[in-house]
């Protein structure tokens, strides 16, 4: 599902110094499977996870997910592929505030394939069921609490059938009441659809719950990264 | 789903949009009202002098002859001969000529002194007479009055009234002087004409000729017929015939014949050129309200950016983004040129029943067959709007902004 090897990520630093961001000699990652992803601030957790769903070019090394070879993909052909194969749970929601928790997640579905448009509205229904969001349909994220709106991420997350479910810090916004409960949807539902998880979190909590964990190193090669990395808007 | 969040995200920003539609429905509303009234304008005009085919009155300005003939507007130039007239009316290329006099007034109307024949005008043959009586009679006798349709409403004024002129015209600043001894008394009111006859009173010559006779001349004085009449209007039996008349009395010192539809023709160039300079007006309120709409989409976007980076994760592509921010332009620019096209049509049919209400110079607004070529137009000023935040959209990086 991923192999990583030697993957390395640059940024032009000021004065036109090169930062190096993530540096992850290897990673592999099988399907169906789960694993933690931690790291401390500035290790590259954020750049890696944007880099296995296309998001960011790799640097240099090799990064093949779901049988792709990103490197050599175009912006094009990565959209497709994130559409078709990867879901995305973020930090902070990241909700469409227009859209109802329904719009949401048949949002995701209408830049992919996987779900016929006929059938959108029922899956995404059936999504938010799942999370136990039935009766907030029709709600908008400004309408629903904090936990709710990352339940609705994780539903919208899981719309494509994708094969790799990437979650970034997913429970940093939450209590610890809500982020157990949004963890335990995300594993119970991505082992319903088959779909390999890679969570990424410094969280003790969150990383004790798997069993297996990748840890980052910080990059060494002499500059602060953190704050580049917030200036690229990364973390 | 791209029409849908299109749509959702413009009512994310309702006041920012409305604006934005509301700068383009202004222009369109500008555009369409200019475009609506030239064409009624036109048309009424041109349906007012249809029944005339020449006009044949004293020497001067043929506008003024037919401004003060046909929209009994201006003042007459002055008299041509009783001779004149039976001299037309005798001619066989004429199949009918009906003398016409102005100069008295009730109340701001003009007082039209005719034959009888004026009720037989018509546009064409075959069609029915301009003027129909919709109540009441014709004149028979001297001092019986035919109103028109605007006279009677305004005025409410009922078959059987009677009323009493004013020696001059309306308007002319000039001492008034009441026939109190001579008052007329109605008898027809015409069906509306939706021309500038709605605003006349009409009567025989001799009744016109009698109050000035008395008045001026005293009974037994200079002959009723040596005062001549304004205007002859001459109804051709040919083309062909028309056509030498016309260069005859030109031709001569005793008058001049005005063929009306040619007078209005030089008359709508006039009214072309403002007309232009509306025109210009619409364009310039059109290109700032689509400037409008490109500033605002631009700063939507910009304040947008990690909703675009949202639905780029979700697998969008730069293809989708643009197209959205597209779709948004054209539900702005079609809610403002709908509502243009309402409020154009609005105004021009307020200005239009206005113009009736007041000179009956105007046909009211319709339906214009360039509108859908008006709002197509509008919708791709709208896409060429857009352009510049859609590629900003289009351009934009996702990672940056997924955390903002």
């Amino acid at each position: 599902m991923i192999q990583v090897k030697n993957l390395e990520k640059w940024y032009q630093g000021p004065g036109g110094t090169r930062v190096l961001a993530l540096s992850a000699p290897l990673l592999d990652l099988g399907a169906g499977e789960e694993m933690a992803l931690s790291g401390p601030s500035g290790s590259g957790k954020t750049t890696l996870l944007h880099i296995l769903a296309g998001l960011l070019l790799p640097g240099s090394g090799q990064v093949r997910v779901c049988g792709h070879d990103l490197r050599r993909m175009t912006e094009a052909a990565r959209d497709r592929f994130r559409s078709a194969f990867i879901g995305y749970v973020f930090q902070r929601f990241n909700l469409l505030p227009g859209l109802s928790a329904l719009e949401n997640v048949m949002a995701a579905m209408a830049f992919g394939n996987a779900v016929p448009p006929l059938g959108r509205t029922q899956r995404a229904a059936e999504l938010l069921a799942l999370v136990g969001l039935e009766h907030r349909l029709r709600h908008r994220p400004g309408q629903l609490s904090s936990g709710e709106q990352q339940r609705v991420a994780v539903a919208r997350s899981l719309a494509n059938r994708p094969s790799l479910v990437l979650a970034d810090e997913p429970t940093a916004s939450l209590d610890t009441v809500n982020s157990r409960l949004v963890l335990k949807l995300l594993r119970e539902l991505c082992h319903q659809h088959g779909s390999a998880l890679l969570v990424a979190s410094h969280d003790p909590l969150v990383l004790d719950l798997f069993p297996r964990q990748h840890q980052l190193r910080q990059p060494d090669d002499g500059v602060r990264r953190d704050d580049l990395a917030a200036a690229h808007g990364l973390a | 789903m791209l029409l849908r969040m299109a749509w959702r995200n413009l009512l994310a920003r309702p006041l920012q949009h409305s604006l934005t539609a509301l700068a383009v429905a202004l222009g369109v509303a500008l555009a369409m009202a200019v475009l609506l009234l030239a064409g009624a304008f036109r048309d009424g005009i041109t349906r007012a002098a249809e029944p005339f085919d020449m006009i044949v009155g004293a020497k001067g300005s043929p506008n003024q002859l037919v401004l003060n003939t046909i929209f009994l507007q201006d003042a007459p130039i002055g008299n041509i001969s009783w001779d004149l007239y039976r001299r037309l009316e005798a001619d066989p290329r004429v199949a009918a000529a009906v003398p016409l006099g102005l100069g008295d007034n009730y109340r701001g109307y003009r007082l039209v002194g005719a034959s009888a024949g004026i009720f037989d005008l018509r546009s064409r043959p075959g069609a029915q007479p301009y003027l129909l009586i919709g109540q009441g009679k014709i004149f028979r006798e001297d001092f019986e009055a035919v109103i028109g349709a605007a006279v009677a409403r305004k005025l409410n004024l009922k078959v059987g009234d009677t009323f009493t002129t004013t020696h001059g015209l309306a308007g002319e600043g000039l001492e008034e002087e009441e026939h109190a001894d001579r008052p007329y008394r109605v008898v027809g009111i015409l069906s509306p004409a939706y021309g500038p006859y709605d605003q006349g009173i009409f009567t025989t010559l001799e009744s016109l000729w009698e109050a000035h006779d008395i008045k001026e001349y005293g009974d037994g004085g200079e002959s009723r017929r040596e005062k001549g009449v304004t205007a002859v209007l001459v109804k051709p039996r040919s083309w062909v015939g028309l056509m030498q008349l016309y260069r005859e009395i030109n031709a001569g010192k005793e008058a001049q014949g005005a063929f009306p539809g040619q007078v209005l023709a030089g008359l709508f160039d006039l009214l072309g050129q403002t007309r232009r300079v509306l025109e210009v007006i619409s364009g310039v309120v059109m290109a700032m309200a689509a400037a409008t709409v490109a500033v605002s989409l631009y700063w939507a976007g910009v304040a947008r950016r990690r909703e675009t980076a949202i639905l780029r994760a979700l697998g969008a592509s730069r293809r989708s983004v643009l197209i959205l921010t597209m779709l948004e332009a054209l539900l702005v620019t079609g809610a403002g040129a709908a509502a243009g096209i309402l409020l154009g049509h609005g105004v021009s049919l307020g200005i239009g029943l206005w113009l009736r209400e007041q000179y009956a110079l105007s046909s009211l607004p319709g339906f214009y067959p360039g509108e859908f070529f008006i709002l197509a137009l509008v919708l791709i000023l709208g896409l060429l709007a857009s352009l510049m935040p859609a590629v900003a959209a289009y351009r934009s990086e996702v990672a940056p902004h997924l955390e903002e």
